[in-house]
């Protein structure tokens, strides 16, 4: 067998014991858990923007003092419907140093509903950063 | 009467810096398997703040990923530690470095403020660059000892068999 087959054939039987390892670590992974007992609880999942609220009645409690708006809406679509009151307005960018500037603020929202305005289209960065103060999050429905 | 005094067996530079580095991945595996399983509640909450597509949405997924995750780094740091299956167990030791660095990057990059849950309790630090960095270094280290053929064991340092010594 020439020498470039050879190498070839080691290769593959790398590949494929690594392939097999692979598989005999997952099965054990699942088994050992029934096995052992051992299982991970999480008390309250992280269930984000899963409760919406109507724009009109995210006004409402936001003009009571109930809760928070959070507006991620461009600027030009901001003046065509501005939010009644005032709204957080949140940097683009998640490396901001703004945050720092409104971390303290963020914090002190934890217990207060926190309505978040998206904008049309695409995803707005920010959402995953105020993801992770762990808030409880709202969708603003903007439909009229 | 020809006696032959035996060559003492030498063990190359090379192979001891493979062993190590295979050693010191191993431990770590085992380490970070023990400390998750001491404390398999933080991990989950950890991997849930850090909202992964599909484990993000489908508890069941979650469950499942949070209850073996530390069981296939136990497997795996054991099977590096015996050295058994070493080069196959330091690619997909690899491998699964390689995914963590992804997903700590993406994380990193889209600005989510969480623990990295990496060793449990032990590293609450919130997620940095220099958690992707070195992430990326193990995964690095591991391809070595699989791909370069310096750290390979170095056959010529290995006792001859007595048949070679009949020749």
């Amino acid at each position: 067998m020439s020498s470039s087959a050879k190498a070839h054939q080691a290769t593959f039987s790398l590949w494929l014991k690594a392939l097999l390892t692979w598989f005999g670590l997952v099965a054990f992974a699942i088994i050992m858990p029934l096995l052992s007992g051992l299982h991970a609880r999480l008390l309250e999942p992280i269930q984000p923007l899963r409760q919406k609220i109507n724009f009109n009645k995210a006004v409402e409690h936001s003009l009571s003092g109930q809760a928070v708006i959070v507006d991620l809406r461009p600027a030009e679509t901001r003046i065509q419907k501005p939010v009644p009151g005032s709204a957080i307005l949140l940097p683009k960018k998640p490396n901001s140093p703004e945050w720092d500037a409104l971390a303290p603020l963020l914090e002190s929202l934890k217990g207060t509903p926190v309505y978040v305005i998206f904008p049309k289209k695409g995803d707005h960065p920010a959402h995953f950063k105020l993801m992770s103060y762990q808030l409880e999050l709202w969708s603003v429905d903007m439909t009229p | 009467m020809n006696v032959k005094a035996s060559a003492p067996t030498q063990i190359g530079p090379r192979a001891w810096a493979a062993l190590g580095v295979r050693a010191a991945i191993g431990g770590l595996l085992l380490f970070s398997s023990y400390l998750k399983l001491a404390d398999l509640d933080s991990f989950i909450r950890a991997l849930d703040a850090m909202q992964l597509p599909l484990l993000a949405t489908q508890p069941a997924w979650l469950n499942l990923f949070s209850d073996s995750l530390p069981w296939f780094e136990l497997g795996l740091g054991a099977l590096l530690l015996c050295g058994l299956a070493a080069r196959a167990s330091a690619l997909v030791a690899g491998g699964l470095f390689l995914a963590f660095t992804v997903v700590l990057a993406s994380l990193r990059a889209r600005g989510l403020e969480v623990e990295c849950g990496c060793l449990g309790p032990l590293l609450t630090a919130r997620i940095g660059w220099l958690h992707v960095g070195i992430d990326l270094l193990f995964a690095a280290a591991c391809f070595a000892l699989v791909f370069w053929k310096r750290l390979q064991p170095d056959l010529q340092t290995l006792p001859p068999t007595r048949a070679a010594e009949n020749k």
